[in-house]
């Protein structure tokens, strides 16, 4: 008996477990610390509803086995930029987000593209590699919000160069998909419009595991030269996957600041692969194996944990940032724990 | 063939090259006078070196860049905020400091050496990632637990609640660059000093190999000395020439202790290079397997490298706060493991190769670059903001240019490899 847990708490992870035994004890906390369930409940779904996508990005990375993709601020930086030139001609409401999208797409292509270039090049250092190539991407980006050709008053500084670091978009479409069919159970918001919109990413991905091209995917990750040898173009399998995932760190991106109700320009990006990777990792995914439910399952847990220590954390010591610093030993806990694991260094 | 050497010299040293041009350019641009440079250099270059002299023992081993370096940087810190809890100040202060953090970074050195022997392969990105967790461990423990669980003597230390560590915390009056104020002398004579050494060394070597090997003498194999020579005449010349040049040195100070600390790091990296320890480092290096049948502990030489390299952070950090003379609490660790690995690799060094001179040179042209950036900036485009972002794109293009290189050097020899093996 006692073996045969040992044996399922090992597959499952030690760290998991911790995790959710530190999500059961917050949901405790909140009720002894008397904290409004019903809106902390609305602001769970909200958070949850405006990662997936993001952490839905490191799906096609890790089924090509290009790894976990560090890069995502390549596909976030395009996100911006879409999201911008959106702003810039004043595009509201739902319309102006899937616009926006639209703009991003062919960006995140050419962008995506680009770097499947050097992906490809650095075969087994592609981690590094895509963290320092993310960074580098943000930096120049710095350069290039105080150059680009916006004029926007409402979104350049009104005095000196460039655009704002942040920008609501009340304007515009601030959580215009969470209020498109919204309604409330027991003073629970239900945002229906960004979880069909969510629910849309999920399938599609779900549906691309399984479909022909998907298999194949899969096989050039999981054993490059048999699937060389199968006449599978392994290369061309990792492009598609780097291109897929920067496209979903542009949608992501739109998804989440409409959600969140302003675009974060500058160095705001830097640090967002880290959350995102640590989301599908906590759902159970590997550097080298994952699956949509990992994500969803993943993104639920991290960010209810993130949600509800906010005002758990504020209820125990009002000042400091607690949840700020659990964020930080969670998601980086856990992506340790999976490089732990990876057998012998190997992916 | 010449010209094909050379052009392989360039291209090997092509980030190196880059550099130079860009440092000239942005000297050139930011339009200060020599003096002002000058000393801004030499006191980067002081506070800087051993930060960056830190990454070099786990490259021989390779396990490329230390990342993790930042661990060793908490350890300091740690050890100057014990050292501001007990009220001490002065030289006592970075004694006490450095004396608590010794072991501190050791213990971290070895936890950190463990788990990349569990993660062989992917070091660098697990130091970095671990830099993050420990980031947030620190956090907690300094934010959180500091003051209601950890005891605090200093109230000066707490923020009003009670509740963590104020930021920044400075350093007093007396302890304020209390290392380096133990002695200066002017940079001109610094120079004359640095050039006199170099000579007498290379002369000691040179009637050591005749006394004790019975060499001959070799005229033409001396260069070093010559170099070194002619490294005086010029300065002298130059000294005398250039009425600007001259005013800039006197006008520089040169912190001397600081200055023996680092050389005694340096000359500790060199002598240890010597020894049966550092050739095994070399040999896990190059070949584990080929390492471990030679009957190597190539795992426990792995832990005994992280542990050196955390060591010589955490001074590297003292050294470099004690010069500053505050720390920003939760944030003065962030960067350092960044800006020095991209300093040694500007230097010129490599995933598997780094040295002492290419540390040196990789600090010096860095610091240039990160001085003159922003004013270059505010010259060029009106704004400093500019020239700020860029140094930043600079330092993270620098490392992901260097892996992407390395990693794809890698890909193609295996290439080749194969390619020779399906021939046969």
């Amino acid at each position: 008996m006692m073996e045969n847990v040992k044996a399922k708490v090992q597959s499952f992870g030690f760290p998991r477990l911790l995790i959710m035994a530190f999500l059961l004890i917050l949901i405790i906390m909140m009720f002894v610390l008397k904290i409004p369930v019903p809106l902390t409940l609305s602001q769970c779904i909200v958070r949850i509803g405006i990662n997936v996508v993001l952490s839905l990005a490191m799906v096609p990375g890790i089924m090509a086995g290009t790894g976990m993709n560090f890069a995502l601020p390549l596909g976030i930086e395009c996100g911006l930029i879409a999201g911008m030139i959106s702003l810039e001609s004043n595009m509201t409401g739902v319309a102006g987000i899937v616009a926006a999208m639209l703009i991003s797409v062919p960006m995140s292509i050419v962008v995506g593209w680009a770097y499947s270039l050097l992906v490809n090049r650095v075969k087994g250092s592609e981690m590094m590699v895509s963290t320092y190539t993310g960074f580098s991407v943000v930096a120049i980006m710095c350069i290039g919000w105080l150059i680009l050709p916006f004029h926007n008053e409402s979104i350049v500084w009104p005095i000196g160069d460039g655009l704002r670091t942040t920008i609501t978009l009340e304007q515009w479409y601030d959580r215009a998909l969470n209020k498109l069919f919204a309604f409330k159970v027991a003073g629970v918001e239900i945002p229906v419009g960004l979880i069909l919109a969510v629910a849309v990413f999920c399938i599609l991905m779900w549906l691309f595991m399984k479909s022909k091209t998907g298999m194949l995917m899969k096989a050039a990750g999981a054993n490059p030269d048999f699937a060389r040898s199968n006449g599978i173009r392994v290369d061309s399998m990792r492009t598609l996957a780097t291109i897929m995932s920067t496209v979903l760190g542009g949608i992501g991106i739109i998804i989440y600041a409409q959600g969140f109700g302003f675009y974060q320009l500058y160095n705001a990006p830097l640090m967002m692969a880290f959350p995102a990777i640590a989301a599908c990792l906590i759902g159970g995914a590997t550097p080298s194996r994952i699956s949509v439910s990992n994500v969803v399952l993943g993104t639920v847990m991290f960010q209810s944990l993130l949600a509800i220590a906010t005002p758990v954390a504020n209820g125990l010591i009002p000042e400091g940032n607690l949840s700020e610093v659990v964020r930080t030993i969670v998601s980086n806990g856990i992506i340790l724990y999976a490089l732990s694991h990876m057998q012998g260094g190997k992916r | 063939m010449m010209g094909r050497q050379i052009k392989k010299v360039l291209i090997n040293n092509a980030v190196t090259i880059l550099f130079v041009i860009i440092c000239i350019a942005g000297i050139i641009l930011a339009n200060q006078p020599l003096s002002y440079i000058l000393g801004e250099i030499s006191s980067r270059l002081f506070r800087n070196l051993t930060l960056i002299l830190a990454l070099i023992i786990p490259v021989w081993a390779g396990m490329g860049m230390n990342f993790s370096i930042v661990v060793g940087a908490m350890a300091a810190e740690i050890g100057l905020i014990v050292a501001t809890n007990f009220s001490i100040s002065g030289v006592a202060y970075m004694v006490v400091a450095f004396l608590v953090s010794i072991p501190l970074s050791l213990f971290f050195g070895n936890l950190t050496g463990r788990l990349f022997n569990r993660t062989r392969g992917q070091e660098m990105i697990t130091g970095m990632i671990l830099g993050f967790f420990a980031k947030g461990i620190f956090d907690l423990v300094f934010m959180f637990l500091c003051g209601p669980v950890i005891p605090i003597k200093n109230k000066a230390l707490l923020l009003t609640n009670g509740i963590g560590l104020i930021t920044p915390i400075d350093l007093n009056q007396e302890t304020k660059k209390a290392i380096n104020n133990i002695w200066k002398v002017t940079m001109d004579k610094a120079l004359y000093f640095l050039f006199f050494a170099l000579i007498a060394v290379q002369i000691i070597q040179i009637v050591r190999k005749i006394v004790k090997d019975h060499e001959k003498f070799q005229w033409k194999k001396a260069y070093k000395l010559y170099a070194s020579i002619a490294g005086l005449i010029i300065y002298t010349i130059i000294c005398n020439c250039s009425e600007t040049v001259l005013f800039a040195l006197r006008f520089t100070d040169v912190p001397v202790v600081t200055g023996i600390i680092i050389a005694i790091v340096c000359v500790f990296i060199t002598y240890l290079s010597k020894t049966k320890l550092g050739s095994d480092i070399n040999a896990v290096g190059q070949n584990r397997s080929i390492a471990i049948s030679m009957g190597i502990g190539a795992d426990k030489i792995r832990i005994v490298a992280i542990m050196l390299s955390t060591l010589l952070a955490s001074l590297g950090q003292l050294i470099f706060i004690q010069d500053i003379g505050n720390f920003a609490t939760y944030t003065a660790h962030e960067n350092v493991g960044t800006f020095s690995i991209a300093a040694l690799l500007v230097g010129g060094a490599s995933i598997k190769k780094a040295n002492i001179g290419q540390a040196i040179l990789g600090a010096l042209l860095f610091h240039t670059m990160f001085i003159v950036a922003p004013l270059a900036g505010k010259n060029l485009f009106n704004n400093a903001q500019y020239g700020e972002y860029f140094r930043v794109f600079v330092c993270y293009a620098v490392i992901a240019i260097s892996l992407a290189l390395h990693a794809w050097k890698q890909v193609m020899a295996k290439r080749v490899a194969e390619e020779a093996e399906d021939e046969e």
